[in-house]
């Protein structure tokens, strides 16, 4: 693997992370995360404190957002919830005031040692944590995927994800001691029987630091089972699937992971878990990565919701520039009126350039060559486009980690991993459809089956009727009707010995 | 793995096709210092005539003529046709098979990427099959290398050399058509023929065939072409022309088969062509086997001298299949953990 082209600088070069201050007017999201958005717990018109909640929830998918700012809710729709700061008033200034690095009086081992896992979940989903890494999987809900077995392993994914980023560094730089203390939080959380701390080459001095920080804080069970692993810097070894492969020593897939007692954080989550629970911040801000059209870099701590277009005005003369989410490979390109959210890892303003032109697949197989993960992405695309979801699921779509490496290396300038998303949406759609169809099936041959069951019956029954009344008379119904009809005989007698006084009826009456 | 911060330094199609082309030129110069100015006529037609019809193509389709000709897809599609060709055709021949090449072997098939057949190959194999005595007529004697310019010019305009009052004098049988005839008649003429042989390979084609392997290693350096098609095809035409010269000694050696007709140009140029050859690499090393193999079976035991072209065309038939049976190998070693 290459690890000279790899776009990292070295620590001292890395820009450090600056606060930026709190904007005028934050809009913050209300879904950041995987899954749906919580309920709206605040009005238009209250005035909110930096870190209340504005949505709650009690489904661990719907993870609630605080509000990063302190001010008065503005506007509420069914998307997002924008906050303004107030013009006056001294309790809500807007620059933000960074607690102390240094947790005071509590010892963390009694604070951790003290709660359940559910009490855990309880905290960590109420201060809004997801996977900060770029995932934003809700935190809580990944925790509770283990149930109440331990976790195998925990990996902390302090590898960067994509090559322009450079977030994940300076927060090492920046705070190495809350990041320790949030991997012996998820230690705790997780009761992990392994934890290993995954990290480039390039960092690996970093990461040296990091796990010795991290066996000063964490507890003795833990410490004999935390160690370092150092993977080639070259990308997408930061992607989740990868370095887990990587420090298991065997081959992952995301299905793999996702089935199995493994787990992730990334070193930006470890250090908003400890922020979260030991000094009881919410996840109001993230670190990111800014790349402006000069491509310079800088680490930002931004409130989440800041408008994007903030941003360019500070750092760009023109404002008509393209906005690009995610990172020099993965990134998408979103809109002017787009905010800082959890998943913001990188932000990258650029002038638009002119697109390469696409061309038809000339199945080089070049694509082929530069996958990480060792899929076929020219069969793929020819399955992708007549829509064939079993050659797709045979040639493992569901293992596309959409790195993009493929979408470089083609001559074509095909799109490749945008395809393979749209593709998996698809075929997660049309596996689920086939399935409601199965039910539906299974469902209406049962009751198929039930209805002609009890016709069946129905027919038997009738069939045993008509069969008793062809039956030639037992022993014990010939008594019975002895008996009846003697009775009758009797009754009959009665009625000759009486006199004839209701002459008109009562023929009638024995009749019937 | 690629870390690349733009995609303006990425080599997209046209570039791809720009360094075939380049790789392309030992051989061609080789060709065109046998063949003359007839050569360059061929190569000029046939590439004008590509250019022409894949804009025409194109236009029909109504798609970005600009585009598709910027890929040099076309470019190179005529070149090889033009490679193929003996020198002082008449003129719509070539013509004839850039037409077929671009508009029925490529564009009716959906155009650039979709393409089952090799499209150059499409073209000259009609050709072959049409106008047999035609392209049977090679340039042999050094009179015929010094026409002038002019004189090349009116032959290709009048017919051809075929037409010629002495064309009978000024062309001759390449050394396969002399190899073929005589393994046909071996009792009648027991010793080879005397100029078959060149120094290494068939005469007259051993140098052209040294160029093309050249400009062909230079391209898989240069990471443009994958060893195995290459390598598979010209190991198989290996072995089985040395059985076939173990067990038969009147048929010719590796070294004839490997440096005669048209044997490094379809390795290298030809069966490499990504669009018609297999996808993965397990599938290209039977497909380029299965190319091999063919043109030693045609050469051999055929009806035509040169195989290069049907066995391409005929294995190119294969790639689906083969392609599927990728995807059905790979299904079943999926399931192979599971069970």
């Amino acid at each position: 693997m290459d690890t000279t082209a790899h776009v990292h600088d070295s620590p001292s070069r890395t820009p450090p992370v600056i606060d930026w201050p709190a904007p005028e007017r934050v809009c913050i999201p209300l879904r950041q995360h995987q899954g749906k958005a919580a309920a709206v717990i605040v009005t238009i018109g209250q005035a909110v404190n930096q870190g209340q909640l504005l949505t709650h929830s009690d489904n661990l998918f719907e993870v609630p957002v605080h509000a990063s700012i302190s001010g008065i809710v503005d506007t509420i729709t069914a998307q997002q919830i924008t906050l303004r700061q107030t013009p006056n008033g001294d309790a809500q200034t807007g620059s933000i005031t960074r607690q102390s690095q240094q947790p005071q009086g509590t010892t963390i081992t009694t604070l951790y040692n003290g709660w359940s896992r559910s009490e855990y979940l309880q905290r960590i989903h109420n201060a809004g944590l997801v996977g900060l890494g770029g995932s934003c999987y809700p935190v809580a809900a990944k925790i509770n995927k283990l149930g109440d077995k331990p976790a195998d392993t925990l990996l902390i994914n302090a590898a960067e994800c994509d090559p322009s980023i450079c977030c994940d560094e300076a927060l090492l730089n920046h705070s190495i001691d809350e990041i320790a203390m949030g991997i012996c939080l998820a230690q705790h959380a997780t009761q992990a029987k392994k934890t290993i701390i995954g990290i480039e080459s390039d960092k690996s001095a970093l990461g040296q630091l990091l796990l010795t920080s991290v066996l000063n804080c964490c507890a003795q069970q833990f410490a004999a089972h935390t160690e370092l692993q150092v993977v080639p810097a070259s990308y997408p070894n930061g992607a989740e699937s990868l370095l887990m492969s990587h420090c298991v020593g065997r081959t992952l897939t995301p299905t793999d992971i996702h089935e199995s007692q493994l787990i992730t954080f990334n070193i930006n989550t470890c250090y908003s878990l400890s922020q979260a629970l030991i000094l009881g911040n919410p996840c109001t801000h993230r670190i990111a990565t800014i790349i402006d059209s000069q491509h310079n870099r800088f680490n930002l701590r931004l409130p989440l919701g800041t408008p994007i277009s903030d941003l360019i005005a500070y750092y760009e003369q023109r404002r008509d520039c393209t906005i690009v989410v995610g990172g020099e490979m993965m990134g998408t390109e979103v809109g002017l009126d787009a905010v800082v959210t959890k998943a913001s890892n990188c932000i990258q303003l650029k002038y638009v350039k002119t697109q390469p032109t696409v061309r038809p697949c000339v199945r080089c197989s070049l694509c082929v060559d530069a996958c990480p993960v060792s899929l076929k992405p020219q069969l793929l695309l020819s399955a992708a486009s007549t829509a064939n979801y079993t050659n797709l699921q045979t040639l493992n779509l569901q293992n596309c980690i959409e790195c993009t490496c493929c979408d470089r290396a083609c001559p074509s300038h095909i799109p490749l991993a945008g395809i393979f998303a749209k593709s998996k949406e698809q075929m997660r759609q049309d596996t689920h459809a086939r399935q409601m169809a199965n039910l539906a099936k299974a469902r209406y041959e049962k009751r198929q089956a039930r209805l002609e069951n009890s016709k069946q019956r129905e027919f038997k029954k009738l069939d045993k009727k008509q069969s008793n009344l062809n039956q030639p008379e037992k022993a014990g119904q010939q008594a019975k009707r002895k008996l009846v009809e003697e009775a009758l005989q009797r009754a009959r007698d009665k009625k000759k010995n009486q006199p004839p006084a209701n002459n008109n009826t009562s023929p009638a009456d024995g009749q019937s | 793995m690629t870390t690349l911060h733009t995609n303006t330094a990425l080599p997209g199609v046209s570039h791809l096709m720009r360094l075939v082309l380049a790789a392309l030129i030992p051989g061609t110069a080789v060709f065109i210092y046998q063949t003359g100015w007839g050569g360059v006529i061929n190569l000029l037609l046939a590439i004008i005539a590509a250019v022409v019809f894949e804009a025409i193509a194109v236009k029909l389709r109504r798609r970005s003529v600009r585009t598709s000709l910027e890929d040099y897809s076309a470019v190179v599609t005529g070149w090889l046709i033009a490679l193929c060709l003996p020198p002082l055709l008449a003129w719509w021949l070539p013509v004839l098979a850039a037409a077929f090449a671009i508009l029925l072997a490529k564009h009716l098939f959906g155009g650039l990427g979709q393409n089952i057949f090799n499209p150059a190959m499409a073209g000259y194999a009609l050709l072959l099959i049409s106008y047999p005595l035609d392209l049977g007529l090679w340039l042999n004697t050094p009179e015929a290398f010094n026409l002038s310019l002019h004189d090349s010019i009116a032959i290709v305009m009048n017919g051809g050399v075929k037409l010629q009052a002495n064309w009978d004098a000024l062309t001759g049988a390449t050394a396969l058509d002399q190899h073929r005839g005589w393994l046909l008649k071996t009792l009648d003429n027991p010793t080879p023929p005397g100029n078959t042989f060149g120094t290494i390979g068939a005469a007259h084609s051993e140098w052209a065939n040294m160029a093309f392997l050249v400009g062909g290693i230079w391209l898989w350096h240069k990471r443009i072409i994958q060893w195995q098609i290459p390598l598979a095809f010209i190991v198989t035409l290996l072995l089985c022309t040395t059985i076939g010269n173990l067990i038969n000694p009147l048929q010719a050696g590796p070294g004839f088969h490997l440096f005669g007709g048209a044997t490094m140009l379809g390795a290298f140029f030809i069966a490499t062509d990504p669009v018609s050859a297999a996808a993965s690499n397990r599938a290209r090393l039977i497909y380029a086997a299965g190319a091999g193999g063919l043109v030693y079976l045609i050469r051999t035991f055929g009806a035509f001298p040169d195989a290069v072209a049907f066995a391409i065309l005929l294995m190119n038939c294969v790639v689906p299949a083969l392609d599927r049976m990728d995807i059905w190998l790979l299904g079943r070693n999926n399931e192979a953990p599971k069970q």
